[in-house]
C-alpha cells in the first residue's frame, strides 16, 4: 500500500470499558475514525460523549478501571496496542503529542515550566543541558510568551491561564510530533484569550505540518479550524464528514440540534433553542439508538436496533435511519 | 517566603502567652501550698521559718505580681528548684532533653524512612494483596497500646532471647569499654525504646501517605506527565511523590506533640533517663516546679516542631516560597 | 471489603456492651476474690485464663476491666463531644474575635501534648478537690450522690480525658458550621425570623454532626488507650479494681513466667480498639458516599 496515501491515525472499531461496582459502561463503542496527514479532525459532543476517553486511548493513556477491549489504533501503519512499553513511550510525547484542557492542574505545581519542558526535549531529542534550555527559551517565544528567558524559570503559579496553555502547547511541539491531540484546549481559558490559543494552534498546524485531533464540545471552533468533524454521541460515532458539509446541511438530527443550539450573533430578542432531554447515562442504555429519547423524528425501528454507521455517496457517514431529514418535513 | 516566616513567629507569641498562664495556673491550682512538700512535711519546721519560705517564693503577693514574677524567672529560664532534690530545675531538664530529643529525631527519621515508601508502594497497587496485607498492619498498629508492644518486645528480645538489653541506656560495665563499644552499647540500648516511639507514628503516618500518593496521582498534571512519554517510575517519584510529601509534612508537624507525650510511656518502661520519666518521676512525687517547667517546655517543642515543620512546607512548596508573582 | 469489615467492627462493639453490662452475672468469679494459694497458674479448665499473683482470676477481671474501658471510652468522648461541640459551634458561627480568642486556645492546649496534661492534671490530685467539692452548701449533696455510684477518681479520668480531647471536636464543628453558615437553608431560616440561637441549634449543629460522628467512634477507642496507659502507670484506675490497663502493670513484674497476664488484657485492649476504629473508618467511608 503507498505509504502517502494511508492516513496519519487509522482507528479501527476502539472499544474502551470501565468496570466498577458492579456495571461496565462502554465510554467509547466501536469507533472507527482516521486522521490524514496535514489534516486536523474536530471531534464534537456533549460531556460523556466519549471523547476525552477516545483521545486518551490512542496512546494506551486510560488507566484502570478503564480499559481498552477492542479495536486498533495504527499510527503510521503500527498498531499501537501492538506495540511494547518502551516503544509506545517514545511514540508518546515524541509522535504523538497532547494539549489538555486545564492549565492549570496539567502542570505540576512544584516544577519549573523551565524543567517540565526540558524534560521533554531531553527524552524525545538529543539536546541536553544549555542546548535543551536555549531550545525551550525558543519554543516559549514561538508560542508567544513574552520575556522567554524569564518565564522559563518560573513556576506555574506565577503565570496566567492563557501563558499557561502556552507552555502545554510548547511542551506538545518541542519534539515536532506529528500528530497533536488536543482535548478541549480553550475551554478552561477567558474568551479573548481562547481566540489566541486557537489561532496560535492553526498558525502551529500549518508552519510545522501538524496534524491535529481536536475534542471540543465548542462548534464554533470547528467551523474556524478544522476540516474534518465527526460527531460522538453515548460513545458512538454517529456522523462524520467535512465541516462545510456537515455545517450546511447536517444529517443526524443530534448534529441538526447541536448546530441549531449555537447563538447567533446578532439575534437578539431570539429565543435561543435547547435540546429537550438530557445526557444519556452510559450505564444504561437503550437497546437501538441512544438518542431515542430527545429525538425529535423518532421511528419504532430506532428502539429496536442500533442503526449502522452508512457511508453516503458524498463520503458523509452517519448513524441514523432517517439522515438529512428535518423535523417537521 | 521571610514574611511568611514572619508571621508564624508572631503568630505563635500569643498561644507562648497563654502557655505561660496555663503553667502558672498549674502550680497555683495545685492543692496545698507550694512550699508544703518541701516544707509541710517537716514538724520540726516552725511557723516563722514557714512564712520566710513563702517570703523567699513570693507566695504572699496578689496573684497578678507572682505571675508577672513568673514571666520573669521564665525569660531568665529559671524554673525554680526541685522539690524532690532542691536541685535547679532547669539542671534536672538539661541532662535529660538531649536524651529525649535523640530518641524522638531518631524515631521520627524511622518513621519517615519506613512509612513513606510503604504508603507509596500501596497507593502505586490499591486493592492489590501488598495494599490490603500494609492496611490490615496499620490498623492494627494504630490500636496496639505502645506500653504493651514494649512489654512485648522486651519480653521476646531482652528476656527471651537475650538479643537487646531492655534498660538504661547504657551497659552496667560501659565505662570499660572502649569508645566503639561503648558506642555501640549506647546503639543497642537505643534500638528497642526508638522502635516502640516509632511504632504508632509509622501506623498513622503510611496510612497518610498512601491517601496523599493517591490523591496525587489522580491529578491532572500526572496525565500529563504520562502523555509526555515519560516512564512510570518517573511519573511516580519525580512527579508524584515530590506533590504527596507536601501534606505529610504538615501531618508531621502535627504528630510532634505525640511524639513527646509517648516519650512518657516509653523512657518509663525501658527507664531511660529522659524528660518524659522525669515527667513521670516528678508527678509520681508531686513536684511541682519541674512539672510546670516540663508542661511549659513540653508546649515549647511542640511550637518550634511545628515552625520548623512549616518552613519546611514553605520551602518545598513553591507556591509557598516564591509567591503570587503577576503576571 | 470494607462493608464486611466494619459490620465485623460494629458487632463487637455490640458485643462488648453486651459482656460489660452482663459482667456481674457471667463472670465465673469474683474479680476480687484473692486466693493465694491458687496464685499464678497458668489457662485451665477451672481457669480459662490463668489466675494472677494474688490468685484472682483472670477471665472474670477482664470481664469487669471491660465495663472500666467502656464506660471511660464512651463517657469521656461524650464530655469532648459536647464541649467541643459547643465551643466550636460559637467559635465558627460569630466569627470575628470569639472565633480568634477561643481558636488561640484551642491552639495553645493543643500545642501541650497530652500525656503532659493529662499528667498535669493527674498530679493536682483532682479527685480531692472534686472530693472538697462535696463540702459545698448547694451542689454538695448531689456531687456526694453521685460519687456513692461512681469512683470520683473514674469520674475525674473521664472528664480529665473528654476535657483534654475536645479540641479535635471543636475544630471539626468549627469548619463545618462555617461552611454551612452560608448555605441557602440558613439563609431561609433567618429571613423567616428565626434567632440565632435557633438556627444554631436547629440547623447548623445537626449538621455538622456528620465528621464528628465519625470523629466520636475514633476517640472512644483513643480514650481506651489513653485510660489504659494512666492505669499501667498507676494514675488512672486503682487496683483492685480491675481495669485493662492495671492488670498489665501488674502482670509486668511476671513477664517472664506468667505470659497470660500480659497476653489477655494487652489483647483485650488491641481487639476493642481495633473494633471502633474499623467502626469509625466504616462510618466514614459512608458518610462519603
Amino acid at each position: 500500500m503507498d505509504r502517502s496515501v494511508m492516513p496519519l491515525l487509522q482507528l479501527d472499531s476502539l472499544t474502551v470499558e470501565y468496570r466498577g461496582d458492579g456495571e461496565v459502561v462502554r465510554a467509547v463503542d466501536d469507533v472507527t475514525l482516521s486522521v490524514e496527514t496535514g489534516e486536523s479532525l474536530a471531534i464534537v459532543g456533549e460531556s460523556g460523549s466519549g471523547k476525552t476517553t477516545l483521545a486518551l486511548a490512542v496512546t494506551r493513556l486510560i488507566q484502570p478501571p478503564g480499559s481498552v477491549v477492542a479495536g486498533r489504533a495504527l499510527f503510521e501503519g503500527r498498531d499501537l496496542f501492538a506495540l511494547r512499553a518502551d516503544e509506545l513511550r517514545r511514540v508518546r510525547g515524541g509522535r504523538i503529542s497532547y494539549v489538555f484542557q486545564d492549565p492549570a492542574t496539567s502542570l505540576n505545581p512544584v516544577l519549573t515550566v523551565g524543567e517540565q519542558l526540558s524534560e521533554a526535549i531531553e527524552l524525545h531529542t538529543d539536546r541536553r543541558a544549555e542546548r535543551a534550555r536555549a531550545y525551550g527559551v525558543e519554543l516559549l517565544e514561538r508560542v508567544g510568551i513574552r520575556a522567554a528567558p524569564q518565564r522559563y524559570d518560573a513556576y506555574p503559579h506565577e503565570l496566567s491561564g492563557g501563558m499557561r496553555q502556552r507552555v502545554m502547547i510548547a511542551m506538545a511541539i518541542a519534539t515536532r510530533p506529528k500528530l497533536l491531540i488536543a482535548d478541549e484546549p480553550t475551554t478552561a481559558l477567558d474568551v479573548t484569550v481562547q481566540v489566541q490559543i486557537l489561532r496560535l494552534l492553526v498558525e502551529l498546524q500549518r508552519d510545522l505540518g501538524l496534524s491535529m485531533l481536536l475534542i471540543t464540545h465548542d462548534l464554533t471552533i470547528v467551523e474556524r479550524t478544522c476540516a474534518r468533524v465527526a460527531v460522538m454521541y453515548a460513545g458512538r460515532l454517529v456522523e462524520e464528514g467535512a465541516v462545510a458539509d456537515v455545517f450546511a446541511n447536517p444529517a443526524h438530527p443530534y448534529t441538526r440540534g447541536l448546530l441549531a443550539c449555537r447563538p447567533a450573533w446578532g439575534a437578539v430578542g431570539r429565543q435561543l433553542s435547547t435540546m429537550p432531554g438530557q445526557s444519556p447515562d452510559l450505564a444504561k442504555l437503550p437497546p437501538g439508538c441512544a438518542f431515542v429519547p430527545r429525538c425529535p423524528l423518532v421511528e419504532p425501528r430506532c428502539r429496536e436496533r442500533l442503526p449502522t454507521l452508512d457511508t453516503t455517496a458524498e463520503g458523509r457517514r452517519v448513524r441514523c435511519v432517517k439522515p438529512f431529514s428535518k423535523p417537521g418535513a | 517566603m521571610t514574611r511568611y516566616l514572619l508571621n508564624r513567629v508572631l503568630g505563635l507569641i500569643p498561644i507562648l502567652l497563654w502557655i505561660t498562664v496555663l503553667s502558672f495556673g498549674i502550680i497555683h491550682l495545685a492543692p496545698g501550698k507550694p512550699t508544703d512538700t518541701g516544707a509541710g512535711f517537716n514538724p520540726k519546721v516552725s511557723l516563722e521559718a514557714r512564712q520566710r519560705l513563702e517570703k523567699l517564693y513570693g507566695l504572699d503577693q496578689p496573684l497578678h505580681r507572682q505571675y508577672a514574677r513568673w514571666l520573669g524567672q521564665l525569660a531568665r529560664l529559671d524554673f525554680g528548684r526541685s522539690f524532690l532534690d532542691d536541685r535547679p530545675v532547669i539542671e534536672k531538664i538539661g541532662e535529660r532533653l538531649p536524651v529525649t530529643l535523640t530518641i524522638n529525631v531518631l524515631s521520627l527519621a524511622l518513621v519517615l524512612l519506613i512509612a513513606i515508601p510503604l504508603g507509596a508502594l500501596a497507593a502505586l497497587r490499591p486493592h492489590s494483596l501488598f495494599d490490603r496485607a500494609t492496611t490490615v498492619g496499620v490498623f492494627i498498629g494504630y490500636s496496639m497500646p505502645s506500653f504493651w508492644l514494649a512489654l512485648m518486645c522486651m519480653a521476646v528480645f531482652g528476656v527471651q532471647l537475650h538479643w537487646l538489653p531492655i534498660s538504661g541506656l547504657h551497659a552496667l560495665d560501659a565505662d570499660s569499654m572502649g569508645w566503639l563499644a561503648r558506642q555501640l552499647d549506647a546503639a543497642k540500648h537505643l534500638i528497642l525504646p526508638v522502635f516502640v516511639a516509632a511504632f504508632v507514628s509509622l501506623a498513622g503516618l503510611s496510612r497518610f501517605a498512601r491517601s496523599s500518593m493517591l490523591e496525587v496521582l489522580r491529578q491532572d498534571y500526572i496525565r500529563t506527565a504520562r502523555a509526555k512519554g515519560l516512564s512510570e517510575s518517573r511519573v511516580v517519584f519525580h512527579h508524584g511523590l515530590r506533590n504527596a510529601l507536601l501534606p505529610i509534612i504538615t501531618i508531621l508537624g502535627l504528630s510532634i506533640p505525640d511524639l513527646i507525650g509517648g516519650s512518657v510511656i516509653s523512657e518509663t518502661i525501658f527507664s531511660i533517663p529522659g524528660m518524659g520519666r522525669l515527667f513521670y518521676e516528678a508527678v509520681m512525687a508531686r513536684d511541682y516546679p519541674v512539672i510546670m517547667a516540663l508542661v511549659t517546655i513540653g508546649a515549647v517543642l511542640t511550637l518550634l516542631g511545628n515552625l520548623l515543620a512549616d518552613l519546611a512546607y514553605a520551602w518545598a512548596d513553591p507556591r509557598i516560597r516564591v509567591g503570587q508573582a503577576a503576571s | 471489603m470494607k462493608n464486611r469489615v466494619a459490620w465485623v467492627a460494629l458487632g463487637t462493639i455490640a458485643m462488648l456492651a453486651i459482656v460489660a453490662s452482663l459482667a456481674p452475672w457471667i463472670a465465673p468469679y469474683d474479680p476480687l476474690e484473692t486466693r493465694i494459694v491458687d496464685a499464678l497458674l497458668p489457662p485451665s479448665a477451672a481457669h480459662w485464663l490463668g489466675t494472677d499473683q494474688l490468685g484472682r482470676d483472670v477471665l472474670s477481671r477482664l470481664l469487669y476491666g471491660t465495663r472500666i474501658s467502656l464506660t471511660i471510652g464512651l463517657l469521656s468522648v461524650s464530655v469532648a463531644v459536647v464541649l467541643g461541640t459547643f465551643i466550636g459551634a460559637i467559635a465558627g458561627f460569630f466569627g470575628g474575635w470569639v472565633d480568634s480568642v477561643l481558636m488561640r486556645l484551642v491552639d495553645t492546649l493543643l500545642s501541650v501534648p497530652l500525656m503532659f496534661l493529662l499528667l498535669a492534671i493527674v498530679a493536682m490530685d483532682p479527685a480531692q478537690q472534686l472530693l472538697a467539692l462535696a463540702g459545698w452548701p448547694v451542689i454538695g449533696p448531689s456531687v456526694k450522690l453521685l460519687f456513692r455510684w461512681i469512683d470520683p477518681r473514674i469520674m475525674v479520668l473521664m472528664i480529665a480525658i473528654g476535657a483534654m480531647s475536645w479540641m479535635g471536636v471543636a475544630r471539626l464543628v468549627r469548619a463545618e458550621i462555617m461552611t454551612l453558615k452560608e448555605r441557602e437553608f440558613v439563609l431561609a431560616a433567618r429571613v423567616a425570623g428565626a434567632s440565632p440561637w435557633r438556627i444554631l441549634t436547629r440547623h447548623l449543629i445537626p449538621n455538622a454532626m456528620a465528621p464528628v460522628l465519625v470523629s466520636a467512634t475514633l476517640g472512644v477507642g483513643g480514650a481506651i488507650l489513653t485510660e489504659s496507659v494512666l492505669s499501667y502507670l498507676g494514675l488512672g484506675v486503682m487496683p483492685p479494681t480491675p481495669s485493662w490497663g492495671n492488670m498489665l502493670n501488674e502482670g509486668r513484674v511476671a513477664l517472664g513466667v506468667a505470659w497470660w497476664l500480659t497476653m489477655s488484657p494487652g489483647l483485650c485492649i488491641l481487639l476493642t480498639v481495633l473494633a471502633f476504629n474499623l467502626a469509625g473508618e466504616g462510618i466514614r467511608e459512608w458518610i462519603d458516599r
